[in-house]
């Protein structure tokens, strides 16, 4: 196996580690948790974290 | 040197140009440029066309990925039904094929009515409403020529944005800050609002007409937004604030969320009703014809806009900034501010901000009281599994390590869902105001006990089934509307009792923690549940009421070494110390006359394995089969004498399996047997660490279902980490198992499945030929044929990745060592 030739090596996945993120901090980790529900639940991704607002500020 | 113009992505539409409101700090009446008296009160039919075609033309010449047009004015309702019906098709003509095209529509809201939001709802445009607080603040302003309030029909606009039909149009509210308001109660009655997000706009002022302020005071501004900021986050920022994230994002490296903060480029351009093209209009503050560029969409193509010098001075990061904002220490994240707000007749805009020190103290108090700053995505180490452990795993068993890699990577996925409930269920519109707020009072509890009592929170989070709650409740959450004909109050109570259940978890933590605390928690199937410990069942007069009302509430107080759970008029005292050893342990106080028993999750011993018997956490209902009810004592014993034979069995012939099911297994969750009395059994994807299964007198059969049924929860584990496959591939592959096609998933997970089958098979052969062997007729090479033919369908299927290539390589590897192959891998 390629990736897996040298024992010692990690098979890093894209899942971020959060285990010693605070729960009170992850709200402000908007991407971080969307990435979460992707790989957790597919498909559920836009029930978390809505679009992305205008950078026009006199439009939200 | 200037940088080289950045491709416009954002267009202003200014479909009328006139208000049927007077706000008196309207930027866009009430300021310098008056240039509204000239233009068109709507847009023309050929003004919609043309600006359509060139809006097109700018994607197709960049291959932009995405526009997005926000519909604006003036009061853009204005424009009437049928011509934003005109202008939005027109747009989405002409984007079609080329882009995505991201619709909004900002209003006061006055003239929101069912029909403009069913047009909005059938062409996909979401609406932003702007409202200043509670009817004492919208009142200071928001009015109408004539004096009257707009409150009443803003609200019931966003009332009508918030119902069931139309909540997914609600984009969130822009409030213009007046310092004369307290800002608590203006962030709370805009909360009441429910909306997925909020903005708090500094009122549009320059060098020349500064904002209002206190003399001698030059940041009441930051006081205001700080004081909201703190209470945001004492809150667990239960919604989004354009300007606070986008603070805290620019402090972390990462992008503005606004044209007001921040080093980026600033993409938009502005379309008024006649065609011309302007920049962005709050420069109508700075001066008369600020906004202007002399450019039109019937002469000129966008490309020329974006070499106009007002677009391009905004496209420069901090090479564009005065000197003065060119060496503070927050300009990463305050960029100057908004450009206009940085304007001094004879300087132009070569000047801080008229906020600056608002903006210096606003950013400087988020940033020290930001914990954590360092924790965002870029640099975040990333789960992962040992080489040699993934080789193992692949090879059909997996080390302890492995498997604590493969826990320890649940252990954030399910952190992340939380957290995801919380932000999608803390905004809903769909929630009761009150289950809202009972929920921020969980999550705040949650999280001071995450952080005084880590280890009980790991404990309990580490539940099987509290990824399986959270995953529900996002799929409810995700609903776009339920289903006509459907009972709504019953569909918002179910989400209310689900949502309500991250109470249930908190006080889980706490009784584990010993840490005093008072929580609501739902009362769900009569029953008042504490994850990993067990239920306090009521008795039948608690039996259902009515769905709309919501769910029945109780509360959980933990007092020292007291647990007491009140519901109505019942109450009933724990002792804690009892509860955590797994024992019946309820007391009801004295006086109280509803019936109730606590009913504990029981745990199977046995030496050098012990699991949980989960008979009564609510959201175990997510096999395949039905979940058998609670447990007599007797039934337990039996389940007792039959895990501990399994057991055996497995330490005895199938040591190879142990460390992983001694490390990864948690839970056993008992199913009813199949309707002809047949053994069942399985996993969920969302609830690693628990099998499900009937009861089985025969040790090897039980055996068998817990290293099959852990098989394909360690093969789970490892897909949510890592892609094997192309998920967008839906192509159907037959199943060497005779039960018709499946997609590449269930492929794998087939034969994955089947390695271990063939390997206990293989073991108990070698060891004796078992009468359980014979009178189930399996025999090892069937299994080890139909393994292999699933693994050559997958390797040569194309939809394999890189890793998921190595990983069924592997997988054949293992059928190859099992038994004799012949030329081709088949085994002979």
């Amino acid at each position: 196996m390629q990736v897996t030739d040298d024992p010692r090596m990690t098979v890093l996945s894209e899942v971020a580690d959060l285990r010693d993120v605070p729960l009170a901090d992850m709200p402000g980790l908007g991407m971080v948790t969307c990435e979460v529900v992707g790989r957790a639940a597919p498909g559920l991704q836009g029930a978390s974290v809505p679009a992305a607002s205008a950078a026009f500020q006199s439009a939200i | 040197m200037s940088r080289p113009p950045v491709p416009l992505n954002q267009f202003v539409i200014k479909v009328a140009s006139r208000c049927d409101l007077a706000c008196d700090h309207c930027y866009v009446y009430e300021a310098a440029d008056q240039s509204w008296h000239g233009r068109p009160m709507v847009i023309a039919d050929e003004v919609i066309s043309q600006a359509a075609r060139r809006i097109a033309e700018h994607a197709r010449s960049h291959a932009l990925p995405e526009v997005q047009v926000v519909l604006h004015g003036g009061e853009p309702l204005l424009a009437g039904h049928a011509r934003l019906r005109r202008l939005v098709t027109e747009l989405q003509t002409a984007l079609r094929g080329l882009c995505e095209l991201d619709l909004r529509i900002h209003t006061n809201g006055v003239l929101l009515n069912e029909g403009f939001c069913r047009l909005f709802a059938e062409q996909g445009v979401k609406v932003g409403i702007s409202i200043d607080g509670d009817r004492a603040a919208n009142d200071r302003h928001r009015r109408y020529a004539d004096g009257r309030s707009s409150y009443d029909k803003v609200i019931q606009a966003i009332g009508l944005l918030s119902s069931t039909r139309f909540r997914k149009l609600y984009a969130g509210l822009l409030c213009t800050i007046d310092i004369a308001n307290d800002p608590v109660v203006v962030y709370e009655s805009l909360m009441e609002l429910a909306p997925p997000r909020i903005d708090f706009l500094l009122p549009h002022a320059t060098w020349d007409h500064p904002p209002a302020r206190t003399p001698a005071k030059d940041n009441e501004y930051a006081e205001w937004l700080t004081a909201i900021y703190d209470h945001w986050v004492s809150q667990g920022r239960p919604v989004q604030i354009r300007t606070f994230d986008s603070i805290i994002s620019t402090l972390r490296g990462g992008q503005s969320f606004s044209e007001a903060l921040g080093l980026g480029a600033t993409a938009l351009a502005v379309i008024e009703t006649d065609g011309s093209y302007e920049q962005v209009d709050s420069l109508k503050a700075a001066y008369d014809g600020a906004p202007e560029t002399g450019l039109n969409v019937f002469d000129h193509a966008i490309d020329v806009v974006g070499q106009h010098p007002g677009i391009l001075a905004r496209q420069q990061g901090i090479g564009g900034l005065c000197p003065t904002c060119q060496e503070c220490p927050v300009v990463g994240s305050c960029g100057g501010g908004l450009y206009t707000h940085r304007y001094r007749d004879g300087s132009g805009f070569a000047n801080p901000s008229v906020y600056c020190t608002d903006l210096l103290t606003l950013i400087s108090h988020i940033g020290s009281r930001l914990p954590h700053a360092t924790a965002a995505v870029p640099g975040r180490p990333a789960h992962g599994i040992s080489g040699q452990g993934f080789r193992s795993l692949a090879a059909g068993f997996g080390d302890a390590a492995a498997v604590t890699s493969l826990i320890e990577a649940q252990r954030s996925l399910v952190r992340g869902l939380l957290a995801a409930v919380y932000q999608a269920g803390a905004t809903t519109a769909a929630l009761p105001a009150e289950a809202r707020k009972d929920l921020r009072t969980a999550w705040s509890v949650l999280t001071e006990l995450d952080r005084e009592q880590p280890e009980a929170t790991t404990v309990t989070l580490g539940h099987p089934y509290i990824r399986v709650w959270a995953v529900r409740c996002l799929e409810e959450l995700k609903a776009p509307a339920w289903p006509a004909g459907q009972n709504e109050a019953g569909q918002a109570g179910r989400l209310a009792a689900d949502l309500g259940h991250l109470g249930a978890i908190a006080a889980a933590i706490a009784v584990r923690a010993g840490a005093g605390t008072a929580v609501t928690v739902p009362v769900i199937n009569t029953a008042v549940h504490l994850p990993t410990l067990g239920c306090l069942s009521l008795g039948a007069e608690h039996a259902a009421r009515p769905a709309g009302d919501g769910p029945q509430k109780a509360i959980v107080r933990v007092i020292s070494n007291a647990v007491i759970i009140e519901v109505d008029e019942g109450f009933w005292t724990l002792d804690r110390a009892a509860l955590l050893a797994g024992e019946p342990c309820a007391a009801p106080v004295p006086g109280n006359t509803r019936s109730g028993e606590w009913q504990p999750v029981r745990t199977l011993r046995t030496p050098g394995c012990r699991v949980a018997l989960e008979d009564t956490d609510p959201y175990r209902n997510c096999h395949a089969s039905e979940p058998a009810p609670r447990l007599t004592d007797a039934e337990v014993a039996r389940w007792q004498c039959e895990f501990q034979a399994a057991w055996r069995e497995i330490e005895r012939e199938h040591p190879d399996y142990v460390p992983a099911l001694a490390a990864g297994l948690s839970t056993l969750t008992p199913l009813v047997a199949g309707p002809d009395g047949s053994d069942v059994g399985g996993v969920a994807r969302q609830a690693f660490g628990a099998v499900a299964a009937s009861p089985s007198a025969d040790p090897v059969a039980m055996a068998l279902r817990l290293i099959q049924e852990f098989q394909h929860a360690k093969l789970g584990a490892i897909l949510d980490l890592y892609d094997l496959y192309d998920p967008a591939d839906e192509r159907l592959f037959p199943a060497p198992w005779g039960k018709g096609k499946c997609q590449v998933e269930g492929l794998l997970q087939g034969a994955y499945g089947h390695l271990a089958v063939t390997d206990f098979w293989r073991a108990r052969r070698q060891f004796a030929l078992g009468a359980a062997a014979v009178d189930a007729g399996c025999e090892p090479a069937e299994w080890r044929a139909r393994a292999a033919e699933a693994i050559d369908t997958l390797l040569d299927s194309g939809l394999l990745t890189p890793l998921g290539t190595q990983f069924v390589q592997e997988m054949r590897s293992s059928v190859a060592a099992s038994g004799p192959l012949a030329d081709g891998g088949h085994p002979v």
